[in-house]
Parts: C-alpha cells; sequence; structure tokens
C-alpha cells in the first residue's frame, strides 16, 4: 500500500440554502478543495462520492455523476458510494484505497446535500421486510427517539444527569462561533438549553443536531504526486469502514439479541479500531476527534467505547474542560453536527476538512494546540461504521 | 433454523416519551396524544422495541417488569382497529 495524502479541502458552508442546488453547493466546495490543492480539474483522475437520497443525483444517487457533468465531462471514473448517513466517510476510504493501492494517483473525494424540512426518517421504503419501516409504522419511533433511548439507558447507567447533556450543547456552540462555515455561530447558556422544547425525553431540541444544506470536498494523492505539491502535507494514517456485529446490543429494527456485554454501536468501535489499528497508534495518542454527535449523548458516550477513557468517566472530563481543545481529549473542536447541522451524506468528508485544518494549524481560536493526530467517526443506516486517522 | 417461542415477560431496558407526532409512516389516531417507548429485554435472550401500553407515559420506568400485549395502535377511516405489539407494566 502506498502512502496517502490529503492535498487540499474546500467547503460550502452549512445552512438553509433555498435558492441553491445540490450542485451549486458541491461546486464551491470542490472549487475551494482544488484551489487549496493548487491543482486543475483535468488533474482530478477520479471522483468517489457520496450517494445521497434525498437530493441530486438524478434519483439514483449518482451524485458524482453530477459533479462531473458540472465541472467537466472529461471521461474520469465515478465511484457513487451508499451508506446512509456514513456514505461520505465510506466515499474516502474507497478514494483512499484507490489511490494507497496504487489505481489512481489524485482522487477527488465530495459529499453535499440539500435536506428536506423537518427531522429525517431513517427509511427510504414501505416494505413490511424492512425492519426499520416496520420500527417506524408499528411502533412509531423515529430517529432522535432511538437516540432518547440511549440516553435514558446510561443516565440509569451512570447518573448522567440533564445539566451534563445540556453542557455539551453549550460547549459545542462556545466553538462553532469560531467556525465560519458553522451554521449556528451562537453561544447558548446552559439556562437556554435547559428551557428548549422537549423533543425525545430526555433529549432537547438544542441538544440534537437538525438536517442542514452543505458540501465539503478533499482531494487526496500519492505522496509522490504531493511532493510536488506540498513539502509538508497532511497523511493518511488510516482509513477503514465496518458494519455492525452480531451481538450489538442496540436494537436497530425491531428487535436484537441482549448482547452478554455492553456492545452498542459495534460498527463505530470497530471502524475506529481498525483505523487506529492501521495508524499504529492507540487512542491515548489522539490529540482531537470529530465524532458524530447526532445528539449529545454520543460525546460521552464514543470516547468511552473507543478506550480514550474509561466507562462513566466522560460527564467529568467535559465538566473539567477537558474536551474542550485546550483540554486532555478535545472532541469536535470544529462545534460538530450541533453547531452544523447534518447535511447527511456530506459528514464524514466535512470531518476530514476539519482535522486537516487542525493538522496545519489553521483552526485559528478553536485550534488544538500542537496537534498531530486526528480521528474522524461516522455512522449511517444500515450498521455502517467509518474512521479515518489523519496525521502530521 | 428452527421456530423459538418468546415472552411474554420481560424487563424494561430503556424508555423514552414521543413528545412530538412522528412522521410518516408511523400511524396514530388525531388528536396526537404523546405515548411512552420502551425497549424491552425478554427473559429468553430477546431486546425488542415497542411501545407502552399506559395512560400516563412518564410512568415508565428503567428496570420495571413488563408483559408483551397485543393493543390498539390506531383506528382506520372504516373504523378497522389496527393492532400493535405493546408491553404492559406488572
Amino acid at each position: 500500500m502506498r502512502d496517502v495524502a490529503v492535498l487540499g479541502v474546500g467547503m460550502h458552508p452549512f445552512g438553509k440554502f433555498p435558492e441553491k442546488s445540490v450542485t451549486d453547493l458541491c461546486r464551491d466546495a470542490v472549487v475551494a478543495a482544488l484551489a487549496d490543492a493548487g491543482l486543475q480539474w483535468r488533474d482530478i483522475e477520479a471522483v468517489a462520492a457520496a450517494s445521497s437520497r434525498f437530493s441530486g443525483g438524478k434519483g439514483w444517487g449518482l451524485n458524482g455523476n453530477d459533479v462531473v457533468e458540472d465541472m467537466g465531462s472529461t471521461g474520469i471514473p465515478v465511484y457513487n458510494m451508499s451508506a446512509g448517513c456514513a456514505a461520505g466517510g465510506n466515499a474516502f476510504n474507497v478514494g483512499y484505497a484507490l489511490v494507497a493501492g496504487g489505481i489512481y494517483d489524485t482522487i477527488l473525494v465530495v459529499g453535499g446535500e440539500k435536506m428536506p424540512k423537518g427531522f429525517i426518517q431513517t427509511s427510504g421504503v414501505e416494505e413490511e421486510t424492512d425492519p426499520e419501516f416496520l420500527r417506524q409504522r408499528c411502533v412509531g419511533m423515529p430517529g432522535p427517539s432511538f437516540w432518547a433511548l440511549l440516553c435514558r439507558q446510561r443516565m440509569e447507567e451512570f447518573g448522567t444527569t440533564e445539566e451534563q447533556l445540556a453542557k455539551v450543547a453549550v460547549k459545542a456552540h462556545q466553538l462553532g462561533v469560531h467556525n465560519e462555515n458553522a451554521r449556528f455561530r451562537k453561544e447558548f447558556t446552559l439556562e437556554q438549553v435547559l428551557a428548549s422544547n422537549m423533543v425525545s425525553d430526555p433529549l432537547r431540541l438544542f441538544e440534537i443536531c437538525p438536517v442542514s444544506d452543505g458540501a465539503a470536498a478533499v482531494v487526496i494523492c500519492s505522496a509522490e504526486k504531493a511532493k510536488q505539491f506540498s513539502a509538508n502535507p497532511v497523511w493518511v494514517a488510516g482509513s477503514a469502514v465496518a458494519t455492525m456485529s452480531f451481538d450489538d446490543g442496540l436494537p436497530r429494527g425491531l428487535a436484537g439479541v441482549v448482547p452478554s456485554g455492553k456492545s452498542y454501536h459495534t460498527e463505530a468501535t470497530l471502524a475506529v479500531e481498525r483505523a487506529l489499528a492501521q495508524a499504529g497508534a492507540g487512542p491515548q495518542d489522539l490529540d482531537l476527534v470529530e465524532l458524530q454527535d447526532n445528539t449529545v449523548y454520543y460525546e460521552f458516550a464514543f470516547p468511552e467505547d473507543w478506550g480514550l477513557c474509561k466507562p462513566g468517566e466522560a460527564e467529568h472530563l467535559l465538566e473539567t474542560g477537558e474536551t474542550l481543545p485546550t483540554g486532555k481529549m478535545p472532541i469536535n473542536p470544529s462545534g460538530g453536527f450541533l453547531c452544523f447541522g447534518e447535511a447527511t451524506t456530506a459528514m464524514g468528508v466535512f470531518q476530514v476538512c476539519e482535522l486537516t485544518r487542525q493538522l496545519r494549524g489553521e483552526a485559528g481560536p478553536r485550534q488544538v494546540p500542537g496537534a498531530k493526530l486526528g480521528l474522524g467517526q461516522t455512522l449511517g443506516l444500515g450498521g455502517n461504521g467509518t474512521a479515518v486517522v489523519l496525521k502530521r | 433454523m428452527e421456530d423459538a417461542s418468546f415472552g411474554p415477560f420481560g424487563t424494561v431496558w430503556s424508555c423514552s416519551v414521543q413528545n412530538y407526532p412522528p412522521p410518516p409512516p408511523a400511524r396514530y389516531d388525531e388528536p396526537y396524544e404523546p405515548y411512552a417507548l420502551g425497549v424491552v429485554d425478554l427473559s429468553d435472550g430477546l431486546r425488542v422495541m415497542g411501545r407502552m401500553a399506559v395512560d400516563d407515559p412518564k410512568s415508565v420506568k428503567v428496570g420495571g417488569r413488563v408483559e408483551l400485549v397485543s393493543a390498539p395502535l390506531c383506528t382506520e377511516e372504516d373504523g378497522t382497529e389496527v393492532l400493535t405489539w405493546m408491553f404492559r407494566p406488572i
């Protein structure tokens, strides 16, 4: 396998843009990534794109083809990757593998979304064989309630308080206010978060990420190519995908097994473990983490699942400032999904953009001092997990 | 593969209250009333999602013992009652 560098990153800010198409959003991100890399469109040898269910792609998830038609039909291969909300991370992994494996030297990875209004439904089909559909039809359990059930279980197990949950949102917005690409650039007090509407008990409106429009793009290339452009690029130390394992304790559809131990979101844990193993690093070596905080719960649960801290320790680390960029376990210095909103299939690529800027030391007031090793993680419907470890 | 029976008794692993009307394909009768959701570990080793058959959605407690029952989910326009599985505290 060859070493792979992240040569350029670019984003369209996240928000609601009724006057723009998803192609408009992707174009801005791609042009920015090419400029950051110092490349032209004709230098791109292949595209790995996240397939969207919500926007563009001719309704078939052909979102990479939209980008190529818009930027210029140079005849390059397009890989449209579908993995629910993990599609961006999945597309990055495929792009990485194609460069590392020597198939191409320079690849564009892109994800963009225009999301419908309101909380999204997870299942896109009305089929009686689809457990997601049955859960919504027969139980009446939409996405946020899935997170609420997880969160309530944690509160019972570790005594997590509603104030501690709200403090995660307060901290996210303290950081997001510094991010020019974030949708919500406003600080909230603990009281304001606690006064927001209860959506799915115990989770409140400001503790759940909404959906956003947005796009992100990165140019990755071989080490040989990277040397022509940068003496000190950001490297991909590990890139992995996974699916959930049989003993996963999350009831995803209608039913599952009662696991013998604690095993939630095994797809995320497996992907993170694989990416760290590729990087030859352990969880304690990470300088920062960008994780999928669909809700505040994950900022407590994931670092424990992945061995960054001990079970039940995450609340204390938050309250003592250790998850801030200046702490010993920085989590989501970008402001995370809570400040960006989820442009579902763009998120894995967005994380690579944020990690790259951190490792370059370009993150301004949210910079993690001296960051050298960063982890990004997404997960999506179907039990898809992705992880990337970047280093400098 | 062999058929296996499970239930009807179990313990609440976690619970929540659905405070807002869920989007389709969920179904409910108007006017919308918040309901309780539960994840229940059946004694046979199966973890099952379900609605809780309770009058007060806030009354459900983690660790509580429940029984698997069938109960009305909603009513069709022609008056047909649609049943689903639910968990009732015992």
